[in-house]
């Protein structure tokens, strides 16, 4: 590593740029995301994946287990399948017999049974409805399946909402979060996840085998390496930023300081700058050929399309002068939008894991639990947090005709909040407390209210409904992106750009929004299917 | 035995039975992270927030609470006080406490204010003592202890309690991975919580 990579002061882009929902909503996968640490983490430690159970009899029945030997521990992947329904389970060391039975019981059934503190998380599975009996018939013809079937539905398999956690009995977050290979979020929904898409590869070729004998093929690798799983994403998504300031906080400071870091280099290789090329490439090719129909994507992808080839006119004159990255951000800032700003952005990172990847350790944060209100604060400070944040939205109307038009509730029944009208919602005394800004600007005028120098205790103890927007002022006090600056309760508000947000610090690809509300996205797409071993 | 529940079911369930029961979701959220931290110590949180839920003006939001924090002795005007909202007030002025304590009459489920003790233990870095009824548990900088006093504490509807910096601190309880909370407790937090979902879609 040269001097000058060490020694630059990194200069961060601004939060109340960067957490803008336009902005939000452009963001694309980074060597940062959560799975590339998952598979860096995978091959650099030689994990060992083996098929260890195969209990499924012709019709695919029956259950799968895949061990992972980590070297220092287990972890296994527990698959139940009963006719339409598939369940699937990672657990925390290898399962005994009674935990399969257990499982074998629980998992397949339609609404999925209760965990134990053995099972990290759990999900359910489904075929996708247009590739999966294509691929079984024609395998088991000997034949690949159709090129443009295989393009059309990128994925064998769908993964249904994860339950993680502690969710529906599985095992808390603290009982693994110590571990060097769960410490970056997500580790072992997505590990269950990669499984999951081994799992789908090979009940294919068994029920292909299971059809047509001997003259059955398998799956071409370069196929099996192209598809990824299917994950669909609703509000739960885009109210997970929302409710954990802390945490999402560390993930854009991560982010905005590789890019930091990668700006402030005086001096690019040629094959880093080409490098960086080859992958906005890949990008463009990929936009090119997305499955989106929403018409707001459709149209961004085209905007996107058009902003890429812009940017690849620009990078075809090589690398100029001192600190190249930054003149072409600068550039970038100028003359694209946030769709190609972001784009270049992450990808820029790619040639230099060096410099970024140890980042990677500073994305969980347990002070969304664990942080308390300092009540010694002035009032003064907090309603300043507040306004420093917040302040462009103190004067708006927030009536239900005005800024106040939506309310996000949640049925019993169901695993995503809602976003409706006010008074469709009822909202009264359902509303799920995700209005931010408004309940920030609520405090503002009602601390204004008080002493400036009086301390904010004894005000939330005649106002304890200030409470929550006094706390997270206080977390912007140290945490500068832990604050969207959008109103979430805007009857435009699009809040697939922040499951967008979300999904790509996931690591998903291929986003196809199918309406503002959702989000169909693939991981592990293009990925080598991981040796299994014997 | 009852159903194991993870942790983190405990806290999202007192949270959304607070809420239901009439606190606002400020109050909630310490509600759910007490009932939490005391099932961590192997006490059952969710049977005091279901005591605590069932007391006739739980959701009122003056009538439980310190009517003055500068006071010697936190009372309320109805006579009681909520361990959420005296808990959480101790939390904020944890810098501030007086050398010599201060007293709180007629708690309510009473066993809800050690999380809150035991946040003020962390944030002075400095056991403090909670006493009551001839009863004193000395609480640590690393979190709640497991003592008898303690499990009476649990049973106790009502008391008075002073509390001040100090003391011995006990050493903390090895931490639960699951809660065991009672089923009668955990029905009534469910019945509770529904009044947070808005209609069904089914």
């Amino acid at each position: 590593m040269s001097l000058d990579r060490v020694i630059t002061p990194t200069i961060l882009r601004p939060p109340e740029r960067i957490m803008r929902l336009d902005r939000l909503g452009a963001l694309q996968p980074s060597r940062l995301s959560f799975a590339r640490q998952l598979l860096r983490r995978i091959a650099a430690e030689r994990w060992v994946i083996r098929r260890t159970g195969w209990q499924l009899d012709a019709d695919g029945n029956g259950h799968a287990v895949y061990g992972v030997d980590t070297g220092a521990r287990h972890y296994a992947l527990v698959v139940c399948v009963a006719g339409a329904e598939t369940g699937v389970a990672l657990c925390d060391g290898a399962p005994g017999p009674d935990d399969i039975a257990r499982l074998s019981d629980s998992l397949p059934r339609v609404d999925i049974g209760r965990a134990t503190a053995h099972e990290l998380c759990l999900a359910k599975a489904g075929r996708d409805p247009d590739l999966w009996d294509h691929a079984v018939a024609r395998l088991a013809r000997g034949l690949q399946p159709d090129a443009e079937m295989v393009a059309a539905s990128g994925v064998l398999m769908h993964s249904g909402p994860v339950l993680a956690s502690g969710a529906h009995g599985t095992a808390d977050r603290d009982q693994v979060a110590d571990r060097p290979e769960m410490h970056a979020p997500f580790q072992a929904e997505l590990l269950m996840l990669l499984l999951m898409r081994l799992f789908a590869r090979d009940l294919v070729e068994h029920l292909a085998r299971a059809a047509g004998g001997g003259n059955a093929a398998r799956l071409d690798p370069d196929i099996d390496d192209a598809l990824g799983l299917g994950l669909s994403a609703g509000l739960g998504l885009a109210a997970f930023p929302v409710s954990h300031p802390c945490l999402f906080n560390t993930w854009i400071m991560a982010r905005e300081e590789a890019i930091g870091r990668v700006v402030a280099l005086r001096h690019v290789r040629p094959l880093e700058w080409s490098a960086v090329r080859g992958h906005l490439a890949g990008l463009a090719a990929s936009t090119a050929t997305s499955r989106a129909r929403d018409p707001m994507q459709v149209a961004r992808n085209a905007a996107l399309a058009a902003e890429l080839a812009q940017l690849a006119q620009e990078m075809a004159k090589g690398p100029a002068g001192d600190r190249p990255w930054s003149r072409l951000m600068h550039w970038a800032d100028n003359t694209l939008g946030p769709d190609g700003q972001e784009a270049l952005a992450s990808l820029m990172l790619e040639p230099y894991g060096d410099l970024v990847d140890g980042l990677g350790h500073c994305m969980s944060d347990r002070l969304d639990r664990d942080y308390r209100v300092d009540g010694c604060m002035s009032v003064g400070q907090v309603r300043a947090l507040i306004s420093t944040v917040h302040g462009w939205a103190l004067d708006l109307d927030w009536s239900p005709g005005g800024a106040g038009a939506l309310a996000w509730t949640k049925a019993s029944d169901e695993f995503n909040p809602r976003l409706s009208p006010r008074a469709a919602a009822q909202a009264g005394p359902f509303e799920l407390p995700l209005a931010i800004v408004h309940d920030a600007v609520r405090a503002w005028h009602c601390l204004g209210g008080y002493p400036a120098n009086l301390a904010v205790a004894h005000v939330l103890l005649d106002h304890p409904e200030h409470r929550r927007a006094t706390r997270r002022a206080q977390i912007t006090g140290f945490a500068p992106y832990a604050e969207i600056r959008d109103n979430l309760i805007d009857a435009g508000v699009r809040p697939v750009d922040l499951i967008r947000a979300t999904v790509s610090f996931l690591g998903a690809t291929d986003f196809d929004p199918p309406s503002d509300r959702r989000m169909r996205v693939r991981v592990f797409a293009g990925v080598p299917a991981p040796g299994v071993g014997p | 035995m009852s159903e194991t529940r993870s942790l983190a079911e405990v806290e999202d369930l007192a949270r959304r039975a607070a809420r239901g029961g009439g606190l606002p979701w400020d109050l909630a959220d310490e509600a759910g992270r007490a009932v939490r931290l005391l099932c961590i110590a192997r006490i059952d949180g969710c049977a005091a927030l279901a005591a605590l839920l069932a007391h006739p003006r739980a959701h009122q939001d003056k009538s439980l609470a310190p009517m003055d924090l500068r006071d010697r002795v936190w009372s309320s005007r109805s006579g009681a006080l909520c361990p959420i909202r005296s808990g959480t007030a101790l939390s904020d002025i944890a810098g501030d406490l007086p050398p010599d304590g201060v007293g709180l009459l007629g708690v309510v489920a009473p066993v809800l204010i050690l999380p809150f003790a035991a946040d003020m233990a962390r944030a002075l870095q400095l056991p403090v003592t909670l006493s009551w009824r001839g009863a004193v548990v000395s609480i640590g900088t690393e979190g709640l202890p497991r003592a008898l006093r303690i499990d009476r504490l649990a049973r106790t509807r009502q008391t008075g309690l002073h509390l001040h910096p100090g003391g011995p601190g006990l050493p903390p309880a090895p931490p639960e991975t699951r809660a065991r909370p009672a089923p009668a407790a955990w029905a009534a937090l469910l019945a509770s919580a529904s009044r947070t979902s808005s209609p069904g879609s089914r």
